[in-house]
């Protein structure tokens, strides 16, 4: 109870900072895009050029030729790629806001929760973007299932914000996670169903498959988006239930070393 | 306004110090698979404050002197919540200040304008108060059109003024301090030191942690000695720094 009791504050407390979280995330977001000629265009193309090219290399060695391999394709990586910045990144959010928490009271959690924040921010403004594309060119159809979207991006964030505490307190510890995990997330990448799918892979791995937590967080994205669908109850419920646990996980966690890593840093 | 107010009841705080220099997963690994250690023990308790009891009441006027390590700074961070107490409770009442370093809560990557907003927000105050301060605060320190500039380009002069500034333009009840600053231009010292001023009075009650012994004394009305760790005189500023200068604790 006494650790519930201390969840609560945390959360408490962040909002009663929720300025902070605001002023990094719209101060980010500005400063990224400050001096380039093309603003927040950026957020589109850069991605748009990345998967374009795994795409198109990846639609003409497969041999099965997926419907609407595009969409598949692109709607997975660029709902990677945020999981992937918050991991990688997550080293660094308390080391490098040493001077923060040696000088003055902010709840730890805020440190997690502006990067978290700004991620989803980027995602948002890239995923609509290409929403609005796939419908012009014909390759996306709206559909009522859209409205089911923000399920797996509130549990998305609420798993890595429960990743984010593992890691960057864990990082406090030991200083070379930060070159190993770009490493993990390479063999994530690989190993998630997402340049393939699923049925293309023996049924022996399958097991694998399924207890990564990730592999569920996108099917939720990507089912809606594809195929125009509600994912399946199983996996609705699995995402909720994976993203909560290690969300609490990070939660204990980040309360038990809370009076500690000030100390470490 | 809250009445400004804070008991310290049977307060210890206690950190691990770590001997080994390991810090990192792969010499932790192969330690741990080799079955070597490097150092006999691998991190000490460190004991920062003993058993602390005392009250601060409204209007009290606090200076905490002592040697260097002897807990004086750590009982300022404990104040301010940034050390949460190991064991024992401490009250506080009244919104606080502290100004442990100037430009704790800068990020040199925002403009001088954004960095008001930030530190205003990390010490708790809504986007209006701030907007309130910001011109206030604009003018106070003579920067001028540099306030749109990354604070990273600023000169160390500039950049202390700002700290400054915005530091000291929040009214808290409780003001705490640790060695004040001495930098800038001699005109901007002096204004500074006025603005200072103003700030002391008006707070509702004042902990000072300094060397100074001078400023102790035309500032406090009571002054703690802390010795490792504990509050070993607590007096009047006379009183108090005759202990200190005598090295009463070691008799």
């Amino acid at each position: 109870m006494q650790i519930v009791d201390g969840i609560i504050t945390e959360f408490k407390d962040a909002w009663r900072f929720r300025y902070v979280i605001n002023s990094f995330v719209s101060t980010k977001l500005k400063q990224r895009y400050r001096r380039s000629f093309l603003g927040y265009f950026w957020t589109i193309l850069a991605p748009f050029s990345h998967y374009a090219i795994i795409g198109f290399v990846m639609s003409n060695i497969s041999r099965s030729s997926m419907p609407n391999y595009f969409v598949y394709m692109f709607s997975g990586s660029v709902f990677f790629s945020v999981i992937a910045g918050v991991i990688n990144g997550a080293p660094m959010y308390l080391i490098a806001n040493e001077h923060f928490i040696k000088k003055i009271y902010l709840p730890k959690i805020i440190f997690v929760l502006n990067t978290v924040a700004l991620e989803f921010v980027n995602f948002s403004l890239t995923a609509i973007s290409l929403v609005l594309l796939g419908m012009i060119t014909k390759l996306i159809h709206f559909s009522i299932a859209f409205l089911y979207l923000p399920i797996p991006i509130l549990f998305g964030m609420l798993l890595l914000i429960g990743l984010g505490c593992v890691i960057s307190i864990a990082s406090v510890y030991f200083r070379d996670l930060i070159h190993i995990l770009p490493a993990v997330m390479q063999a994530a990448f690989f190993l998630t169903p997402i340049l393939y799918s699923i049925d293309m892979i023996p049924t022996k791995y399958h097991k694998f498959i399924l207890m990564n937590p990730i592999y569920y967080l996108i099917e939720c994205f990507r089912i809606p988006i594809v195929q125009g669908d509600f994912p399946p109850l199983p996996f609705t419920l699995a995402l909720i239930g994976m993203s909560l646990f290690i969300f609490l996980f990070g939660m204990i966690l980040l309360k038990k070393y809370d009076n500690k890593i000030a100390f470490r840093l | 306004m809250k009445e400004a107010f804070i008991k310290f009841e049977n307060v210890n705080l206690t950190y691990d110090l770590y001997l080994d220099k390991t810090n990192n997963l792969k010499e932790y690994v192969i330690n741990k698979l080799t079955n070597r250690r490097p150092v006999s023990k691998v991190m000490e308790k460190v004991a920062a404050l003993k058993n602390i009891n005392i009250e601060f009441r409204h209007g009290d006027r606090i200076g905490i002197i002592g040697r260097n390590g002897a807990g004086k700074s750590t009982m300022l961070k404990v104040i301010s919540g940034i050390y949460k107490p190991s064991s024992g409770k401490l009250t506080v009442s009244g919104n606080i200040q502290p100004l442990i370093e100037i430009g704790a809560g800068f990020d040199p990557e925002f403009t001088g304008r954004e960095n008001i907003y930030l530190n205003g927000y990390m010490l708790g105050f809504t986007k209006e108060q701030i907007r309130l301060k910001e011109n206030e605060i604009i003018e106070f320190t003579e920067l001028g059109e540099f306030i749109d500039v990354p604070v990273k380009y600023y000169s160390s002069g500039m950049a202390v003024r700002l700290a400054f500034t915005i530091a000291t333009s929040i009214e808290p009840e409780i003001l705490a301090f640790d060695e004040m600053l001495a930098a800038g231009d001699i005109e901007f010292i002096q204004k500074a030191k006025l603005r200072m001023d103003s700030l002391i009075t008006k707070a509702k009650m004042l902990i000072i942690v300094s060397h100074d012994l001078g400023m102790i004394k035309s500032l406090c009305t009571k002054v703690l000695v802390f010795h490792q760790g504990q509050i070993c005189f607590i007096g009047t500023p006379d009183e108090a720094i005759e202990f200190y200068v005598n090295r009463g604790y070691d008799k």
